[in-house]
């Protein structure tokens, strides 16, 4: 029983999509909504990064965007400059597609280290300033190589991914996240956030656990913009400036900074929201900002405060863990 | 918990709005209304409503034989690529519109452009310069001219009207525009038989000294500057480079096309030149028309923005009652075969379909514009 009700969120991501799919099918929702969804999760997988590392570990880091545009950028030039995309057999494009995503992550998260690495030895605000300069150098970079379009913005990258596609990485984000805060690097991450001091008393190597949460974070970033990247077929360096980094923040925040429902939740509505608002036409990111103000005034503590949904916590710590994690953020 | 089912419950029933009645024109309008290029969605907004005055005051539209109201619908997309792509497939899907108008950048339109593309949805972009734009497919039409041709208006406008043979560029190398037209000048300009003895760049719009810059080019021999960047940096750079004692004629692209170039420049822009797609001083009697309405609607001058998307709104229109239909294929066709009369001059798409019409060159004049001559292509 234990073990069917373990792989419960797993088929409930699947007849999700069956749903949707069937519905589109029917007609009831439209490739817009479909769309709309698909940037939704692929939003949700760079707040599940940023929730690593900024949630969990306790450490600041603003240029998330970065990392997503190191994904986005890397996996299209592995599917348009590396291998002509559309003239290769049906068979073949899943695979090159694959290894355009993982060449995403693994980029990005090489990135991640070599900025974390240096950078995480030290303790306060040092990270937040190395990782907004990081998205900042980097757009400067991408601007000035003019095989991935340089300021005219990356053009012809094939539009693969489809929400298939995006629920299956999302489904193993998820995954990753879930098991690695509930792993004992999870719990090393958190003794970090709690007290540094008092981890490395313990003798708990903060360092590194810091770089490999970063790491990972970043690696997630970068799956997510491989993913981005073919889903719009275009990319534009400014499309990931520090904005787009506070956007990654927000959405953690408002979500609920301490679990990973409300990184989640928070990508989702808030990506979904400004969509849903259309009808209000020039006021609709004037309601979007009053509710993100109005939010932060009367629920601080995000959305979701700091619960989980149950399906989020590993079988034998549920109930502990949601009534710790509510004591804390209570 | 429930109070989250609650929330996704409201959502959910914004999303089920939206049916249409069955027998209207839908007008599909992406512009950015709000983001940091909300002003040129404002200025376009000025255009378009105008051409909706003049051509549809009844907001009816005759499709073959039968009068049919007409509905367009605005989207904002805060000048980004992914919110222009949700616009294109919330007008495609849900609004099944005929035609879409808009966007006003190139970056945005090349990110939507696809979509609008593969469903058959003709467009016609207003101000997207990058070539690029149109090659993704035969729906996709623009209002404006491309850098190419902008860049090389000026490099003859340089070599002939200016008999300098030596040019100076300084340039935004974090800028699309900029990029382009420092290119396509420098292509021309060579061709003619000049040389370009310097090229200074700097990296971004938030640049705002460019003394080390000036320096250069002041120790260089050339006889004309080219600056074809952003009416901001544009206004300082003006005024930086007299202060810094370059008399050299100053030139640029119709980035600086906007009344608030003055207000920056504070008197430094005397005698600066520029190419643009229209002059309000231009004598067609199309163009004077233009000029008067626009003059009784706002008590302003149009600038390019408001222009162009006049003229997209109008090529639109055309090509509906020309096609006779609401079909996609149909009203491509009738837009490609446009044939219109309009305030900065005849227009016809070529098979690119970028628009074949002049550029004017127009000249700083005691904090006015001054009509100075038009370049056919």
């Amino acid at each position: 029983m234990g073990k069917i009700k373990n792989y419960a969120p797993v088929f409930g991501l699947f007849v999700f999509y069956l749903v949707c799919m069937r519905l589109r099918q029917a007609g009831y929702v439209k490739n817009y909504w479909l769309q709309v969804l698909m940037f939704s999760l692929i939003n949700g997988m760079v707040t599940l990064g940023l929730y690593l590392i900024n949630g969990i570990t306790g450490q600041f880091s603003i240029g998330q965007a970065g990392f997503v545009s190191v994904g986005a950028y890397s996996s299209g030039v592995v599917t348009t400059l590396l291998f002509n995309f559309s003239s290769l057999p049906a068979y073949g494009k899943p695979f090159v597609f694959l290894l355009a995503v993982a060449a995403g992550g693994i980029v990005s998260g090489i990135c991640g280290y070599l900025i974390g690495r240096p950078s995480l030895r030290l303790k306060g605000d040092y990270l937040a300033i190395v990782t907004l300069a990081f998205g900042e150098i980097l757009r400067a970079i991408i601007r000035c190589i003019p095989q991935v379009g340089g300021p005219r913005g990356f053009t012809s990258i094939p539009r693969y991914s489809t929400l298939g596609w995006i629920v299956v990485f999302f489904a193993l984000t998820v995954w990753l996240i879930r098991n690695y805060i509930h792993s004992s690097f999870g719990r090393a991450c958190v003794s970090i956030r709690e007290d540094e001091l008092a981890s490395e008393t313990m003798g708990i190597d903060t360092t590194r656990y810091k770089v490999q949460a970063f790491v990972v974070g970043a690696t997630v970033a970068g799956v997510a913009g491989a993913l981005l990247a073919h889903v719009l077929g275009f990319l534009h360096p400014d499309q990931f400036n520090y904005v787009r980094s506070t956007d990654f923040l927000v959405y953690l925040y408002a979500g609920g900074a301490g679990a990973m429902s409300g990184a989640i939740v928070g990508a989702f509505i808030l990506t979904i929201l400004p969509e849903a608002l259309r009808f209000l036409a020039g006021w609709r990111l004037v309601i979007y900002g009053l509710a993100l103000v109005l939010m932060m005034l009367y629920r601080p503590t995000g959305i979701c405060g700091g619960r989980e949904f149950p399906f989020l916590v590993p079988l034998p710590r549920r109930g502990a863990e949601t009534r710790a994690a509510l004591s804390e953020n209570g | 918990m429930r109070r989250l089912l609650l929330a996704l419950g409201i959502l959910g029933t914004f999303l089920c709005l939206g049916a249409w009645a069955a027998d209207e024109v839908r007008i599909g309008v992406v512009l950015p209304i709000s983001g940091q290029a909300a002003m040129y969605g404002a200025y376009c907004k000025t255009g378009l409503d105008l051409a909706l005055k003049e051509l549809a005051p009844d907001m009816t539209i005759d499709v073959g034989g039968k009068k049919l109201p007409l509905k367009l619908i605005y989207e904002d997309n805060e000048n980004k690529p992914e919110i222009t792509a949700n616009a294109y497939r919330k007008l495609i899907d849900q609004d099944e519109v005929a035609v879409i108008i808009g966007p006003e950048s190139s970056s945005t339109a090349l990110a939507a452009g696809p979509i609008a593309q593969s469903a058959g949805i003709p467009v016609v972009t207003i101000f997207p310069t990058n070539p690029k734009v149109t090659q993704i497919g035969d729906y996709i039409f623009r209002a404006c001219f491309i850098d190419p041709f902008q860049g090389s208006v000026m490099a003859k406008y340089a070599y002939n009207d200016l008999n300098a043979r030596k040019a100076a560029i300084l340039y935004n190398n974090g800028n699309d525009f900029s990029k382009g037209l420092t290119e396509f000048f420098t292509r021309t300009f060579e061709e003619l038989g000049g040389k370009v003895v310097i090229v200074e760049a700097y990296g971004g719009s938030d640049i705002r000294d460019f003394n080390a810059q000036f320096n250069n080019i002041k120790a260089s021999d050339a006889e004309v500057l080219f600056m074809p960047n952003t009416y901001f940096e544009s206004g300082l750079q003006m005024h930086q480079a007299r202060a810094a004692g370059i008399t050299l004629p100053l030139i640029g692209g119709d980035g600086w096309d906007t009344p608030d170039l003055v207000t920056i420049s504070n008197g430094a822009e005397e005698g600066a030149a520029y190419s643009c797609a229209f002059s309000h001083e231009s004598t067609t009697p199309q163009a004077q028309k233009f000029v008067e309405a626009y003059r009784a609607a706002y008590n302003d001058v149009p600038n390019s923005n408001a222009v162009l998307s006049y003229e997209a709104f109008s090529i639109v229109y055309k090509a509906i009652e020309a096609a006779g239909s609401l079909d996609g294929a149909s009203i491509r066709d009738a837009i490609a075969k446009t044939k219109l009369e309009l305030p900065s001059g005849v227009i016809e798409f070529d098979e690119e379909r970028n628009p074949k019409k002049p550029a004017v060159i127009v000249m700083y004049k005691g904090g006015k514009t001054s009509y100075v001559t038009t370049v056919n292509p």
